[in-house]
Order: structure tokens, then C-alpha cells, then sequence
């Protein structure tokens, strides 16, 4: 295996299921000439199938959509779903007035799905890397304390979300309106022992991860977040970007969510069955920990803000590497936040509110995990779904993270194939793309002329 | 003696809502206690029932080379004898990582069965082959009958490496 200056490499994905995602890179007289990532996408099968079917029906559809994040999938869905309905009589032609105690309901059931999804990604998937082992189970044997951890954490989240989402996997007590039973106070205050715990264990992460050593590598992209206006969440809610927010940018972009269509839009490229992601002016950008955190720092509480402080991370954060420091950040964050709202919880005088459609085209987005998840209905008068989009953020962030493999791959020619392919896959985890599990999620061979 | 039952995978997935599918035909069943997940069991691994059910069974969609159909099981023995390489994707775990995961942190179930259902089709949309279905209700039949024919090594679907034995359908 040589490494001279001609070598195509082509990187196939041996994902949870066959066919999710490849991997190409072609070098030219020592010069990487382009990046084609092609990673599989559930969601245009979902738009399809929920053509026809009734305005309540996509929040429990599209939960389907993502065993890991299904709350993010099903609260966009509401998001946009609501925003076309009113409560009979209320007389006003379009929006609904949600009690507090179903609206912090709803950020709460999120928090559990950060909690879930940033501690598996932040313990079991990147630390590995930066701790030097293959995986998690080799992670394990000497630093059994971290996996404990990280499962006891986790275990919290999957609580909150029996509790309010009525299980952890697809949530089944989450629809348009509210939900279809509310949880009792001592039900959600029997959790804050456990999460309390969890939040030193946080804080304790983020001490460890900002200590990690980062390979060298500093992107400019366009951050894309969410950002609430100030005090606009319910009892209880401060306002990092969650479950609602204008859509802004590093560049000035500062829009409603139904403004998206104008601003963003997503291209077939010849190389890959998926979208690709693109501002309206042809830019790549990137959303996700990163861009929340840089775009909405200020809006962390005090203590969560000093800590990032302490460790160094304070915006912009442009290392991508570093993203395991801001997701350990948000982990403390979410944990806060889920106590926060308990402790003002008021269960709501109804679990759900009575709403009818109005015929038109909603949108909504939320903050999933790993970006933002745009959701967009066109709803007819008679209830039913005409057409729908959504767009995860893993698409979004494809362009980006091409980019950024491009720059990766170019500065690390010299490396053998197979620690080419190791680092890739951990530049790939930095985003925390939508890519099933397997052993090696790239698969790298290299052809020489 | 609890027997807890787990069936893995997506229920809109093709041959891999064969673990999903056992499930449903179990419900009723006094004697077991039924989980569903998809593609990340290393939750269950903090479920107590996960070491104090006197028998665990994991069934899941799998890829081996085999018929489509073709039950496979794998037993505690082998399940702790086995080293699978570490999953570390981008996204979850699957079995065979949280079993060494289980293995690693000494959680392994006291009497763990893992069946595996091959499957021919992953695509979204579309259902169930003719061949898994009716493995399906083969391994819902049949699931208190314990087996350990000899074991060969081959791969998974889940792009993790694990022994297997191949019963065939039964």
C-alpha cells in the first residue's frame, strides 16, 4: 500500500442496514479533487407515504422515522401541523393558544431525547476516539466508571421519555394539541433525584472531554440554529433553542420558520440518492451543536455559561473535533433545563386542546440532537395531508462535512489507507450524521493507476 | 422464572421488523415479559429485568448468507465466548456491541438466547418477505425450545462480526 499521488478511494458503508451511506474520494497527482458522501435518507420515504393521510396521523408517522430522535421528528411535525390549525371558537383565523403545562410538557419530553442522544454520542461513540479505542466495549475494560456513567445517564433520559412520551422508543403519547395523557407532578418529581445526579455527572463530562487532545482543523461555515425570542417559553423554560426560535444565522440571516423555503432548499446531485442542503445562494452550512452554541452561547444560564468558560469553550467553536466539548455542554444544559421545568411543572387543565385544520402550508422546525429538523405540510380543507417535506439535519450538514473531509483527507495524504479510513470516520462522528451503527461505517479501498 | 423477550428492529423496514413482529405475536403470553427496540438495545443493559430474568431472548433481522428465513440462534455460551469488534457508528450501538458492552461491564443476562431471523430486503416501505414471515411464526411457536447445534463464524447484518449457529428452520 503506497500512497503516491494517484489513488482513488472508495469508501463503501457497511451500515446497520445495507445501502445507508458511501464514501468517495478522488486524488490526483496528490491533490484531492473532490468528496462524494452518500448517506442513505429515511425521510423521503416518510414524505411519500404521508401523502393522503389525516392532518393528526405524521407526529406518530414520522416518529418512526429515527429510533434515536423521534421526538424532534414528531414535535416539527407538530410544529407545523399547528401552525395551519385553530381551537374552535376561538375566533381567531390560524394558531393555537397551548397551555404552559402542555408547552413545558413538550420541551421536557425533548430534554430526555438531548439527554438520550448527546450522552451515547458524547460517551459511547466520539470518546472512544479521542481516548484512543476502537469502540465503546474496548473503552470499557479500563474505564468501566465512563460506561457506567453514561448508561446510568441514559437511563434517566429513557425515564422521562416513558414518562411523558409513554415509551422511550417511538413515543405513542405525543399528537397535535397536546397529548393524550398528561403525567402527574410526583411522576415527573420522582426523577429529580436521579437527574440531579446526572447533572454533576454532566458537569464531570465536560471537565474530562474539553481535556481531550483535538486534531488541528478550523472551518469557517455558515452556522444555521434556531433562537427563541427572550422569555417566550413557558413557566419554568429558559431560552436556548429547543422546540422553538426564529431561524438565524452566522451571516445575518434572521427569518421565521415559514420564511425557510426562501432561504434554503435542497438539490439532487448526481452522486447520491440524497439531498443535499444548500442556503438559496448556493452556500454550504452547517447545523448542530456547533451552530446553536455559537449563535446562542448568551443564552445559557449563568453556571452552565461559566462552565464552558472554564473548559475554554467559548464561541465560536470552529474546531468541529470540539463538538464533543459543546454536546457534553448541552448534556449539562438539557439536565438543567428538565429540572427547571419540573420544578415548575403545573399539569394543564386538559391534555390536549381541541383544534380543526385550516387549508394552507405549515412550517415547523425544532432543534433535534443533531440540527435543525425542518417539517413542512401542505394541509387541504377537509383535513388531509397534500404534500410534505422534511429535511433532517444530517442532509443538511452533508455539503459541510464534504468540505471539511476534502480539507481532512488533503492535509492527511501520507497517512496509510487504513488510518486514512479510521480518521475519516471519526472527522464523519463530528457531526453525528444519521448513520447506523457497524464496525467500520466506511469501508475503504483504494484502486491505483 | 421471568423470561424477558426482546425484539429488535423497524417495523416499516422490510425482513427487519422480523424481532417486531415476533413480539406482536407473543402479546397475551402470561409467562414473558416483551421489550421492543430498534436498532439500540444498550438501554436495556440498566433495565433490571436484564440480569435478573431468569432466561433473556433477543430476536432480530439478520444477514448471514443463509436462506431467507433460516433461523439462527446463538447461545449464552457462545453469546460469552464471542469477542465482536466494536461498533463505534455515528449514531447508536447495536446488538452486538451492547452485548460486548454487557459482557465488558459483567451484565450479561444469566441465560441469554439470541435468534436471528435472516432476511433477504431492508428497503423502507416495503413489507416482510413470504419466508421471514413465516419464520416469524416459527421462532413465536417454537421459543421455549433450546438448541446449541455447533457453531460457525460469519457476519452479521448490522456490520458487526459475531459467531453464529445455524439451526436452520425450525
Amino acid at each position: 500500500m503506497s500512497h503516491t499521488h494517484d489513488r482513488r478511494i472508495s469508501v463503501e458503508a457497511l451500515a446497520r442496514l445495507e445501502g445507508e451511506g458511501a464514501m468517495h474520494v478522488q486524488v490526483t497527482d496528490g491533490r484531492v479533487e473532490h468528496v462524494e458522501l452518500n448517506i442513505y435518507e429515511p425521510p423521503r420515504y416518510f414524505e411519500a407515504l404521508l401523502r393522503g393521510r389525516h392532518f393528526l396521523e405524521p407526529p406518530d408517522i414520522t416518529a418512526r422515522i429515527c429510533g434515536i430522535c423521534p421526538v424532534a421528528y414528531q414535535l416539527s411535525a407538530i410544529n407545523a401541523i399547528e401552525s395551519l390549525c385553530v381551537e374552535p371558537g376561538s375566533g381567531r383565523e390560524r394558531g393555537v393558544q397551548m397551555p404552559d403545562g402542555i408547552r413545558q410538557l413538550r420541551r421536557l419530553l425533548y430534554c430526555a431525547e438531548w439527554i438520550e442522544s448527546h450522552v451515547l454520542h458524547v460517551f459511547m461513540l466520539h470518546a472512544p476516539d479521542f481516548l484512543g479505542y476502537q469502540g465503546s466495549i474496548e473503552m470499557a475494560a479500563d474505564h468501566r466508571e465512563l460506561v457506567e456513567t453514561a448508561l446510568r445517564m441514559r437511563k434517566i433520559g429513557n425515564q422521562l421519555l416513558e414518562v411523558i412520551g409513554g415509551r422511550a422508543i417511538h413515543p405513542i403519547n405525543v399528537r397535535v394539541g397536546g397529548f393524550h395523557r398528561a403525567p402527574r407532578r410526583e411522576q415527573l418529581e420522582a426523577l429529580v433525584e436521579e437527574l440531579t445526579w446526572a447533572r454533576d455527572a454532566a458537569i464531570d463530562a465536560v471537565r474530562l472531554v474539553a481535556g481531550f487532545t483535538f486534531p488541528h482543523l478550523e472551518q469557517a461555515h455558515t452556522h444555521v440554529a434556531l433562537r427563541p425570542e427572550a422569555g417566550s417559553g413557558p413557566p419554568g423554560a429558559s431560552d436556548y433553542p429547543i422546540e422553538r426560535g426564529r431561524v438565524i444565522s452566522s451571516s445575518g440571516l434572521d427569518i421565521p420558520v415559514e420564511d425557510w423555503p426562501e432561504h434554503f432548499h435542497e438539490e439532487h446531485l448526481p452522486h447520491s440518492t440524497a439531498l443535499h442542503g444548500r442556503m438559496r445562494d448556493g452556500g454550504t452550512y452547517l447545523v448542530g451543536p456547533l451552530a446553536r452554541f455559537n449563535l446562542n452561547a448568551d443564552r445559557l444560564p449563568s453556571d452552565i455559561a461559566a462552565l464552558a468558560d472554564e473548559v475554554g469553550c467559548t464561541p465560536p467553536v470552529t474546531n468541529p473535533y470540539r463538538s464533543i466539548v459543546v454536546r457534553a455542554i448541552e448534556t449539562v444544559y438539557a439536565i438543567d433545563e428538565a429540572l427547571r421545568l419540573i420544578a415548575a411543572y403545573v399539569p394543564p387543565p386538559v391534555s390536549a386542546v381541541e383544534v380543526v385544520p385550516v387549508a394552507g402550508i405549515g412550517h415547523g422546525a425544532t432543534e433535534a440532537p443533531r440540527g435543525i429538523l425542518y417539517h413542512r405540510y401542505e394541509i387541504t380543507a377537509d383535513g388531509h395531508i397534500a404534500d410534505g417535506v422534511i429535511v433532517p439535519p444530517t442532509s443538511q450538514n452533508q455539503p459541510a462535512i464534504e468540505a471539511d473531509l476534502l480539507e481532512f483527507v488533503q492535509a492527511n495524504l501520507d497517512l496509510g489507507d487504513e488510518p486514512l479510513q479510521w480518521a475519516c470516520e471519526q472527522a464523519i462522528r463530528n457531526y453525528d450524521p444519521c448513520i447506523s451503527c457497524s464496525t467500520h461505517f466506511l469501508d475503504l479501498t483504494v484502486e491505483r493507476r | 422464572m421471568t423470561t424477558l423477550v426482546i425484539g429488535v428492529g423497524h417495523p416499516d423496514r422490510g425482513d427487519d421488523a422480523a424481532g417486531w413482529l415476533v413480539i406482536d405475536l407473543l402479546q397475551g403470553r402470561p409467562d414473558l415479559t416483551l421489550r421492543r427496540v430498534t436498532a439500540d438495545p444498550s438501554s436495556l443493559l440498566t433495565d433490571p429485568l436484564w440480569s435478573t430474568a431468569g432466561q433473556v431472548i433477543i430476536i432480530d433481522a439478520v444477514r448471514t448468507g443463509s436462506e431467507p428465513g433460516t433461523i439462527l440462534r446463538w447461545t449464552h455460551d457462545e453469546l460469552l465466548a464471542v469477542a465482536p469488534p466494536s461498533g463505534s457508528g455515528t449514531h447508536d450501538l447495536g446488538v452486538a456491541t451492547s452485548l460486548g458492552l454487557a459482557r465488558a461491564l459483567g451484565r450479561m443476562p444469566r441465560d441469554l438466547t439470541l435468534i436471528g431471523i435472516e432476511g433477504s430486503h431492508y428497503d423502507p416501505g416495503t413489507p416482510p418477505s413470504h419466508a421471514v414471515l413465516t419464520a416469524v411464526e416459527q421462532v413465536a411457536r417454537s421459543l421455549d425450545i433450546r438448541e446449541a447445534p455447533p457453531a460457525a463464524t460469519t457476519h452479521d447484518p448490522k456490520g458487526e462480526h459475531m459467531h453464529r449457529t445455524e439451526g436452520g428452520p425450525r
